[in-house]
């Protein structure tokens, strides 16, 4: 399980996918984590337990094309990154408007307007 | 022959779901034409909690991800974090963490067929099912002390050893356990009403299968021998590994995996009675994690993916689970499409949905 | 059909559940089933308050009071493991089934920390 990373820019996913797929990889998963400002966001393709990643790095809020149109199963990642980050998608194949996930805080996993919330800690009151 | 389409709810609530998942079905003439999924009602946000726990400590909240794939999940982050801080754990680790990871994945599947049959109606075979998954909890409670939340990794190795007069023992009772299976699988796989109710049902092409993602069962019921046990990860290469399939596509050779997949791993438990190493069962741990690192392993639902960060602290700073449940969904779509109405909560099941596991 | 075999089966078997209450149920050597606080072991290093995964145990080192919420004890055996001076065990039972307000959280009220000191200058005086 090598962990090597390739950059890559949110305009240029759509090639990758497409070549991906072209070599006979299968998508694992899109993940999306916070960074220092930014957030990197992460496709893994594998193909015979050869994991490649490749990343973008992008601000708040960008509009990152999808790659729907290459992997027919990516609209559960793109959907939940979407839910949980706040990022749009273009070109889903299946567009649910932040539906998918349904939480009670909006996405909670973007990281300063509206923070996570914290641990709670039942209080006697509460548990009596 | 085209009527007025109706959308039909099924779940969150519904008979055949042990968890919530909500799928809008899409209907003309008791046909489903689409089916739309939603999921959300279970959702925690548990993997925000790794920089609020030190890594030590997250190992038993990552393996309450999910209450029957517990141990994968507790063994894949531990593995993610001895990647990340270069660990060699010690071979009666590896060894043991092997064992486990195929003891629940035979007491999942024995779950699920149970659930199976219940599904279909079929309740003595579901009664049945789950009496043989209590002798395999048996042997997992007085290995690990815990029935389904073994709680028995940690990082650099297990909590917990077991003696070899023990592990003699456990290879005697297992084939009392796999004559037990295999009346039960005959069952499964020959009986007249559960073959009219499976073969040809919910049917997902190889190619569509690879196309969308599908892992574990899914994708081996469709041909595809993908199977993470395959890579250098944990004993598998020693006691040679290879993946169980069925070419059928349907219900059935989801099933078909499911049960074949029970002997595989009693065999692999065999193996690794046979070769177990003596000596250390965990190394002293110093140091912080710093760097990412994506840990994988197989779940007896497929392939489940951790994405560990850490920065030299004792808390790290990004964990992210990618679930096989959640990789089958689009499957799950494909397989609906198409399907009679009535056939739906069954083949809903044959992806062996753990909604909890999807959302964290 | 080629279930019949099975089913005929049971009628010459015993059962396999047990009945519960009126048999004890069963458990193994290894079972973690509760935790128990041993009090005249217990220094509060509080260890197993910080380290404790879901944050069950409260220390109160002015009230010298050990608290466990046996709700949210996940049993995991973290705290019997950091515990330095083994004053933490584990029982094979499981706890009873329990209303929050009824037992929900126990406090293992006294702990007799104190005599340390004066064993040691007994031990140094002589």
């Amino acid at each position: 399980m090598t962990m090597e990373i390739i950059p890559a820019s949110p305009a240029g996913i759509e090639k990758i996918a497409a070549d991906m797929k072209a070599e006979g990889r299968r998508l694992v998963v899109i993940t999306c984590t916070a960074a220092a400002e930014e957030y990197d966001i992460t496709y893994s393709f594998d193909k015979d337990n050869d994991l490649v990643h490749y990343r973008i790095t992008v601000p708040e809020e960008t509009v990152i094309p999808s790659i729907g149109a290459s992997y027919g199963g990516a609209f559960v990642y793109e959907n939940e990154i979407h839910d949980l980050y706040g990022f749009t998608f273009t070109g889903m194949t299946l567009d649910f408007g932040g539906t998918f996930i349904r939480t009670s805080v909006p996405y909670p996993f973007k990281k300063k307007e509206t923070p996570a919330p914290t641990v709670t800690k039942v209080s006697r009151e509460d548990a009596s | 022959m085209t009527g007025r389409r109706t959308v039909v709810p099924f779940g969150p609530q519904h008979p055949v779901l042990p968890e919530p998942i909500h799928l809008d079905l899409v209907i003309e003439d008791e046909h489903v034409v689409e089916a739309i999924p939603s999921i959300g009602y279970v959702h925690r946000g548990l993997e925000s909690l790794v920089d609020r726990r030190e890594y030590a400590d997250f190992v038993y909240l990552a393996e309450r991800i999910c209450g029957i794939c517990s141990f994968t999940h507790s063994s894949t982050f531990c593995q993610g974090v001895e990647g990340l801080m270069g660990i060699e754990i010690p071979e009666r680790a590896n060894y043991l963490r092997t064992m486990w990871g195929e003891y629940s994945r035979i007491h999942s599947h024995l779950l699920w067929l149970g659930l199976f049959a219940d599904a279909l109606g079929f309740e003595s075979l579901f009664y049945n099912a789950w009496k043989i998954r209590e002798s395999i909890l048996n042997e997992l409670e007085a290995t690990t002390g815990g029935r389904v939340i073994q709680g028995v990794c940690k990082v650099g190795g297990v909590r917990r050893d077991v003696t070899n007069e023990f592990l003699s023992g456990m290879d005697k009772r297992l084939e009392t356990i796999e004559s037990e299976m295999q009346e039960m699988v005959n069952v499964f796989l020959n009986d007249y009403t559960l073959k009219k109710r499976l073969i040809g049902k919910g049917i997902l092409k190889p190619d569509d299968a690879y196309n969308l993602g599908a892992v574990g069962p899914v994708a081996r019921g469709s041909g595809l021998a993908q199977d993470v046990r395959t890579s250098e990860y944990l004993a598998y290469q020693d006691v040679g590994f290879k993946p169980v399939t069925a070419d059928g596509c349907d219900g059935y050779a989801r099933c078909e995996v499911r049960c074949k997949e029970l002997f595989q791993s009693v065999d692999i438990i065999h193996k690794i009675i046979a070769a177990m190493p003596d000596g250390e069962v965990a190394v002293p741990v110093k140091g912080n994690p710093d760097g990412e690192y994506f840990s994988r392993s197989e779940q007896p639902r497929g392939e489940v993916v951790h994405y560990l960060r850490g920065n030299g602290t004792k808390y790290l700073t990004q964990f992210r689970v990618r679930t096989p449940t959640l990789t089958n969904v689009p499957s799950l779509v494909a397989m609906l499409a198409g399907a009679e109405l009535a056939d739906v909560p069954q083949i809903v099941l044959t992806i062996d949905p753990c909604i909890g596991c999807m959302e964290r | 059909m080629k279930m019949l075999k099975i089913i005929l089966k049971q009628f010459t078997h015993k059962p396999v559940t047990t009945t519960f209450p009126a048999e004890p149920a069963r458990h193994f050597d290894a079972t973690r089933g509760h935790v128990v606080l041993d009090p005249s072991k217990c220094t509060s290093c509080t260890i197993c308050m910080k380290r404790c995964p879901s944050q069950a145990i409260t220390v109160d080192r002015a009230t010298k009071t050990w608290t466990i919420d046996r709700f949210r004890c996940v049993i995991c055996s973290q705290c019997v493991e950091l515990c330095k001076f083994g004053a933490v065990s584990l029982a094979t039972e499981y706890s009873t089934s329990a209303t929050p307000s009824e037992r929900g959280t126990e406090t293992f009220s006294i702990t007799y920390v104190k005599p340390e000191r004066p064993k040691k200058d007994v031990e140094t005086g002589k």
